[in-house]
């Protein structure tokens, strides 16, 4: 168990309080340490292809999110059967079958337009490298309680940074949010709707992750190296 | 012998799949296929031209043979002509939505170990490059999304050729993007690049504007 | 849910029931597949297996993979296949140093020497040194001397661009802020990729032994020289004279160590009267007292 939910367990919380507190460290820790999008770079496919409105990154979102929830969960609850030599496909099969059951969830109660706007990226879950990459890294080793937990925090922080580049897209390039025109006058850049932008609203995005994120570990990292002494430099006994 | 399989392209029909999976729709920088290794993969070129070419074989056998199994294992019997569990699931029932990502992305797997084989074998040096790249085009968008595209039957049935043909041209298309990209790379690690922007995002933003200058084919289709 | 890809929307209405012949299929189709295709793939394994010689494998495992070059070899397979089929010794790997080559004795049957650790020393120590031109290109020594001559006053400065910090396969240089390259000596492994690379031929690779070093490599005349750098060898001969074992010798206005008569004493260091003579007993003392 990890180490924090060890002192949590010896501290005088509840037991709800306990769990609750250990969810709430791994929303945030998948929202903003380990953010699959800004600071793993996976799963960049339907990050940028979908995002052209909050509706689409939304449903995207809440789609990956349960795929990445269940196989976490199925994997890591039959991780003492599965061989390690064929874990991969065995991994990708799981995976490929919540995916399948996803899609005729969305093809059945969601409307024509949603689906048609999300294409073929509904399928193109099964080689998300996020879901991937948990399977192999996270819920091939942990327990089932844990995976869950992880599963919802990576699927939280995929939903909190698709929210973040659609909103700027749909935004700048329609004008709308939600639909809704924000401002009448405002003449919307088509390009930010297109390939460019995407590209763009990614890299800016990732720069600015990785700027606010490097001052952190400036203010802690404290790099020191030694020179060699010179005639000119103070005597200093060895 | 259905009809799909006997017919002939036009030469003209050949150059529109050619000119618009290279140009008009590349997978990278249209479709947003294939961008893991797109990153990954395009730091140094010799590593950028290994990976395009192993890409664009597995992107044409997985066309051919995701085209055989749509048509004679997926689709129900009174659309394509033919179907193997015809006398399990009658003429009429479509395995597609059923069986579609999960029987696509076996025969990726299996394309995928099969290339590997041979390649240690035939061309160890570019084995050795790759590395694990080899087996990450297993998890490539672009793979199963031409799979995908070429088989969704809107707004035509494709055949066996056009199909193959249009895996093979995205294929090239993914890796003339690949070498471009590996090019301009190379340079921005010796650019005076800010220290937050280096590496990933200022790629990104010179994809953006490789984007920008490939939306200029958009009317080279008619 | 008829129709091609499966389009159009399907509403549940009761009295809908499991269609049990699609689910049998189904389990048919991909146990087939699954196992026309783990056939395939074993047949093709048998003939296409590749004939690997188990000794280079093993050999290959115990060396640290980073394929620098310094063993003379492509990488590190080169290397391990040549060691396999005895055409080499089985400590030419350096950053493995004697952990490498003892393993590597070990599979071949044969006993390791020890090896001495070796790290990069950056013979130049820029002080105060005013630019010659201003340089705005690429951010590499080589490419800047592919555009100017010299970007200082000392023609034989290092230029301070990074390319040796980008070539260590080992992320052990740093670029201090004067634009020096500083080599941090627990992860150097005396490679020598850096000493290959630098376009001025500033850095050297010698034992961690030798523990004084001298650190310029002007060959301008000592006035010249002086007036160019602060901390410039000016050829004055003093460390020459001093030194007990005549190790050192000026040779083209430069004073030069031969390390192997040098003993490490630190006479010469006082001596300079310029500072050009490095001293790094206390800095790998402390590291050595730290460890």
């Amino acid at each position: 168990m990890p180490e924090f939910v060890r002192q949590l367990v010896r501290s005088r919380r509840g037991r709800h309080e306990r769990a609750a507190v250990w969810v709430l460290r791994e929303l945030v820790r998948g929202a903003i340490k380990e953010n699959p999008t800004f600071v793993l770079v996976l799963g960049l496919c339907p990050t940028l292809a979908v995002t052209v409105s909050v509706v689409n990154g939304f449903w995207m979102a809440v789609a990956a999110t349960g795929v990445l929830i269940s196989s976490n969960v199925i994997i890591s609850g039959l991780r003492k059967f599965i061989p390690k030599e064929i874990r991969i496909p065995c991994f990708v099969i799981v995976i490929a079958g919540f995916v399948t059951i996803t899609e005729m969830l969305m093809k059945a109660y969601l409307s024509d337009q949603i689906n048609n706007a999300l294409g073929i990226f509904i399928p193109l879950i099964v080689v998300n490298c996020i879901i991937f990459g948990r399977a192999e890294a996270y819920a091939y080793s942990h327990t089932v309680a844990e995976s869950l937990v992880d599963g919802v925090g990576t699927g939280f922080g995929f939903m909190m940074a698709l929210m973040l580049i659609s909103g700027v897209r749909e935004l700048t390039g329609s004008g709308t949010i939600l639909g809704l025109k924000v401002w009448p006058s405002y003449r919307p850049a088509y390009i930010m709707v297109m390939a460019p932008g995407a590209f763009l609203v990614i890299g800016l995005f990732l720069g600015m992750f990785r700027a606010l994120g490097a001052r952190v570990a400036a203010r802690r990292a404290v790099v020191s190296y030694e020179a060699p002494v010179t005639s000119k430099d103070a005597k200093a006994e060895g | 012998m259905p009809v799909a399989m006997t017919y002939t392209m036009g030469i003209g029909s050949f150059f529109t799949i050619m000119l618009s999976m290279v140009l008009v729709s590349n997978f990278v920088l249209s479709r947003f296929l294939g961008l893991c290794p797109f990153i990954g993969v395009t730091k140094r070129t010799d590593s950028a031209v290994g990976m395009g070419m192993a890409v664009t074989f597995v992107m044409t056998l997985a066309s051919s043979v995701t085209w055989v199994v749509y048509h004679y294992v997926l689709l129900p019997q009174s659309e394509s002509g033919f179907n193997v569990f015809a006398g399990i699931i009658g003429s009429d029932t479509s395995l597609v939505s059923v069986l579609k990502t999960v029987s696509y992305i076996l025969v990726i797997a299996t394309l995928v170990q099969l290339v590997e084989l041979v390649m240690r074998k035939t061309v160890p040096a570019l084995y050795q490059a790759l590395g694990i790249y080899l087996p990450l085009i297993t998890t490539n968008c672009a793979v199963l999304g031409v799979a995908l595209l070429n088989t969704t039957d809107t707004p035509e049935v494709l055949t066996f050729w056009a199909a193959t043909i249009q895996g093979f041209f995205g294929g090239v298309g993914f890796m003339v993007v690949m070498i471009l990209m590996s090019g301009v790379r190379e340079r921005l690690e010796v650019m005076p690049v800010p220290e937050a922007m280096k590496g990933v995002p200022i790629a990104f933003i010179c994809t953006a504007l490789m984007a920008l200058a490939f939306t200029g084919f958009g009317g080279v289709i008619g | 849910m008829h129709g091609a890809d499966g389009a159009g929307v399907y509403r549940f209405r009761r009295g809908d029931r499991v269609n049990y012949a699609v689910i049998a299929a189904s389990v048919i189709a991909l146990g087939a597949l699954g196992i026309i295709f783990a056939v395939g793939l074993a047949i093709a394994n048998a003939k296409f297996a590749v004939k690997s010689n188990p000794v280079a494998e093993k050999i290959l495992e115990a060396l640290p993979g980073v394929n620098c070059g310094a063993c003379g070899y492509a990488g590190c397979s080169a290397y391990a296949e040549a060691v396999a089929a005895g055409k080499v010794g089985v400590d030419a790997c350096i950053p493995g140093r004697s952990t490498a080559a003892k393993k590597i004795a070990a599979i071949m049957g044969q006993t390791a020497v020890e090896r001495d650790k070796h790290v990069a020393i950056v013979h130049c120590n820029r002080t105060n040194v005013k630019p010659l031109v201003e340089y705005k290109g690429l951010s590499d020594c080589k490419a800047a001397l592919l555009a100017t001559e010299a970007l200082y006053e000392c023609g034989y400065a290092c230029l301070g661009l990074g390319t040796c910090a980008r070539a260590c396969p080992f992320g052990a240089i740093v670029m201090s802020q004067r634009g020096l390259p500083v080599i941090l000596e627990d992860k150097c492994t005396g490679c020598g990729v850096c000493a290959r690379v630098c376009p001025k031929d500033i850095i050297s690779v010698e034992k961690e032994t030798s523990l004084v070093h001298i650190m310029c490599r002007s060959q301008d005349k000592g006035a010249v020289a002086r007036k160019v750098c602060e901390r410039a060898c000016i050829a004055c001969g003093k460390c020459a004279k001093i030194c007990p074992v005549n190790a050192i010798e000026i040779k083209d206005f430069l004073a030069r160590i031969d390390y192997n008569k040098c003993v490490s004493c630190g006479e010469c260091v006082g001596e300079c009267p310029t500072g050009a003579i490095g001293d790094f007993r206390q800095m790998r003392r402390r590291k050595g007292d730290a460890a």
